[in-house]
């Protein structure tokens, strides 16, 4: 892939792509791909969790040197192809920073459910398949928690920016 | 599918969390068009080096308070 910016969380997505992961970028990042000016540090995604898939994932996140984070006791514990099959949210420091693994986000929604209610990027030859506004908005007002009642407002507005015809103040 | 989706969310902000529905008008859209005009991953490059801009900045702020004690 060539031109694109070169940042480490670019370097993170190149890998999962580049090891045919089939994701979804969902959260802060997929509202920043969107247009929502918010700042995020780290990546997060759900997975297809077919065993094809997750061993896919496995490979990469093996290259990326993934361990699971926090880390106090700097055992540097590996994910196991359990890990990726379950429900829980996975959290990695890798050689390209924090990447968070989410087997399914609010609702029980894993990759099958979220799958319709995704948009697919493309850009600097990077093809991303990224959680789209409304979705991201109702898994936001479920979560219902402080720091995701403050993202909506500026969710909802950038929705209403995107969907306004142009020309219009 | 996503009109009905913002329609329940926005129904349902009417009815429990009016202060959230009332604040997407005061959102600054000039900020929004500003980053609608820069790429996907040109955005989400600003986005995560501003957030570690903001971490060193943290870090250095304890220790030097942590130095001053």
């Amino acid at each position: 892939m060539t031109g694109q910016p070169d940042d480490p969380i670019v370097r993170l997505l190149s890998s999962l792509i580049e090891g045919n992961v089939e994701f979804i970028v969902v959260g802060g990042a997929a509202a920043v791909l969107s247009g929502v000016p918010v700042v995020t540090k780290d990546l997060d995604i759900v997975h297809k969790r077919s065993p094809e898939n997750v061993e896919r994932l496995l490979t990469v996140l093996s290259k990326l040197d993934a361990h699971f984070r926090p880390d106090f006791a700097q055992r540097k514990l590996r994910p196991r192809a359990s890990d990726l099959t379950g429900h829980g949210h996975l959290n990695f420091d890798t050689s390209c920073g924090p990447l968070d693994v989410l087997c399914e986000i609010s609702g029980a929604r894993g990759f099958d459910e979220l799958l319709p209610h995704t948009a697919e990027l493309r850009d600097f030859d990077m093809k991303l398949r990224v959680l789209d506004l409304p979705m991201l908005i109702k898994v936001k007002s479920e979560a219902n928690r402080p720091k995701d009642r403050m993202a909506l407002p500026i969710l909802m507005a950038t929705l209403e920016e995107r969907t306004k015809p142009r020309g219009q103040p | 599918m996503g009109d009905e989706i913002i329609s329940d969310v926005r129904a349902h902000l009417a009815e429990h969390d009016p202060d959230v529905l009332a604040a997407i008008e005061d959102v600054d859209r000039s900020l929004i068009q500003s980053e609608l005009r820069r790429s996907p991953l040109e955005r989400l490059v600003a986005s995560v080096q501003q957030a570690r801009f903001y971490e060193r900045l943290a870090a250095s702020r304890k220790s030097a308070q942590g130095g001053s004690r």
